[in-house]
């Protein structure tokens, strides 16, 4: 019997070592706020970890209110990454409602990026641009930023993520240099824009393009009569030709200023509506240079037409 | 009658009743007032998310043209895949694999399509920069890339000092971005920050997610 007791000890010593060994660890569940951000995430992890998206496809981030649901899928995160400066203040909420205000991890994707304001904001009091994820270049320095900061909470994989992380960047800079070499052969001196939302101001930034008016800067704060007024002196007195809109979030402003003003008017994805995917981001990214490149197309052809004349 | 009043015995001192006391009474609720409100606005006080900054840096944010903001964010963003590839470079030269440590433009430009160095429309629009390598830092422990002769209206020259320890490059490591008003403004001899300063280059400080963070916050 006491050498039975004896025997027991190193064995259930080795036994439990065997079972912490052979025992995989629970593969991290990552939140998000945004499209964009499901994008970045799940091609960073790969089949590493699982993507959580904090709200269900199909609301509008600009107006959100959360629900009860919101609450149940942050208590099962690990950690969530956020926009943080002004895109999805309604996290907050959620998180502080579910008690877990200083117990989950939260990655700030934009706390390194070098922020600009509010395209033709000048002026006035100037005013962070929170669309960070609406361009290639300032995308490229969240992902690696999100990769890093999930390497610390998952260091088994932090060499995983990193690769992704390059491998993705490498192929997004590859679809803006093709739509860069697309753009290059056309005279973009021509182009004088006005935007819908502040959403594009990085995207126009990326490709060297300067906004001359944004309508609505802050979306759900439609401008009183008097700033639509001075906003349409602004976009003849520039001799604006382009009017940017918004694919998802239509504005009747859009059309009121078409009318008033003759600018020819395209549509952008703001990034924020469908359903989540990996490819969502490089599809959107995709579909927002084409029509660039379509408008400057257009823009081309007018500057000809009027050169025959 | 009156010289019984004015004897000694007889003298009498009356107080007001709205004398010292209630002054001094007075005197202590308008402290404890004055107190009070102290406090409370010394407690609801917002803390400035801005860095301060010296006479020698610039914000990016606010002190920035349009030119010189779109080439300081793409030089942010290329910092850490700069790290990155130096990295891939020093394994591959461990191997014998590699004669340089840092890529070149070419490599930067053509190779990974990487803005401000590649020669794409965002170049074009953003007065046609020239970029050198300059790795003759390497006792100071530094690599720069030097961008200049940009032809865009009131265009900086600029620096990106990347500083380490040799602790290994990671996409965590560091860089500065530096300009200098003149736009044709030489590589400098020496990366020692008195010596930038001296001749014209001011550090740009770029208003981060972090510091947006912390006055959305406050």
């Amino acid at each position: 019997m006491k050498f039975q007791r004896l025997l027991a000890a190193p064995l259930l010593v080795v036994f439990s070592a065997l079972l912490i060994g052979t025992a995989k660890a629970e593969p991290l569940r990552v939140g998000i706020t945004l499209h964009p951000y499901y994008s970045f995430v799940a091609n960073i992890v790969g089949d590493r970890a699982e993507v959580v998206p904090l709200i269900d496809a199909g609301n509008n981030p600009h107006n959100y209110r959360p629900r009860a649901e919101d609450m149940r899928r942050v208590m099962s995160m690990d950690v969530l990454v956020v926009n943080g400066i002004g895109h999805d203040e309604w996290a907050f909420e959620i998180i502080q409602a579910a008690g877990r205000n200083d117990k989950l991890p939260l990655i700030y994707a934009n706390s390194g990026v070098p922020l600009i304001p509010i395209a033709a904001d000048e002026g006035e009091a100037k005013v962070v641009n929170p669309h960070t994820f609406v361009s290639v270049t300032v995308a490229i320095q969240q992902i690696y930023t999100i990769a890093r900061e999930l390497g610390k909470l998952d260091p088994d994989n932090a060499g995983f993520f990193r690769k992704n992380a390059r491998d993705y960047a490498l192929k997004l800079r590859r679809v803006k240099a093709k739509f860069m070499g697309e753009l290059v052969k056309l005279d973009t001196t021509n182009l004088r824009c006005a935007t819908m939302h502040g959403a594009y101001g990085y995207l126009m930034q990326e490709f060297g393009l300067q906004v001359v008016a944004v309508i609505e800067p802050r979306h759900g704060v439609s401008p009183t009569a008097r700033q639509l007024g001075d906003t349409i002196d602004k976009i003849k007195a520039a001799n604006v030709n382009v009017l940017f809109a918004e694919k998802f979030f239509a504005s009747n402003l859009s059309e009121t200023i078409r009318e008033a003003t003759g600018v020819s008017m395209y549509a952008f994805s703001h990034m924020s509506d469908g359903n989540y995917s990996v490819e969502l981001f490089e599809h959107e990214t995709t579909a927002n240079l084409e029509t660039l490149v379509q408008a400057m197309r257009a823009i081309n052809a007018e500057a000809s037409a009027s050169a025959t004349e | 009658m009156s010289a019984a009043v004015n004897t000694a015995q007889n003298i009498c001192t009356v107080r007001p009743k709205s004398g010292r006391q209630e002054t001094i009474a007075i005197g202590v609720v308008f402290l404890a007032i004055l107190i009070i409100a102290g406090v409370a606005i010394s407690q609801r006080q917002v803390a400035n998310p801005l860095p301060r900054l010296y006479d020698w840096q610039l914000s990016s944010f606010y002190d920035l043209n349009k030119t010189d903001q779109a080439i300081h964010t793409s030089l942010v963003t290329a910092i850490p895949e700069l790290w990155l590839l130096h990295g891939d470079m020093l394994s591959m030269q461990k191997r014998g694999k590699s004669k340089e440590a840092w890529p070149d433009i070419e490599q930067l430009a053509e190779y990974y399509y990487v803005a401000p160095f590649a020669q794409d429309l965002f170049w074009t629009q953003n007065g046609e920069v020239k970029w050198a390598r300059v790795t003759e830092f390497s006792f100071e422990g530094s690599t720069v890339y030097h961008g200049y002769a940009g032809t865009a209206n009131q265009q900086s020259a600029y620096l990106v000092v990347l500083s380490h320890a040799h602790k290994g490059a990671s996409f965590n490591s560091v860089g500065s971005i530096w300009m200098n008003a003149n736009a044709n403004a030489p590589a400098p001899s020496t990366v020692v920050r008195d010596s930038l300063i001296r001749n014209g280059w001011k550090q740009v400080v770029p208003y981060s997610g972090a510091m947006e963070r912390k006055r959305i916050r406050s």
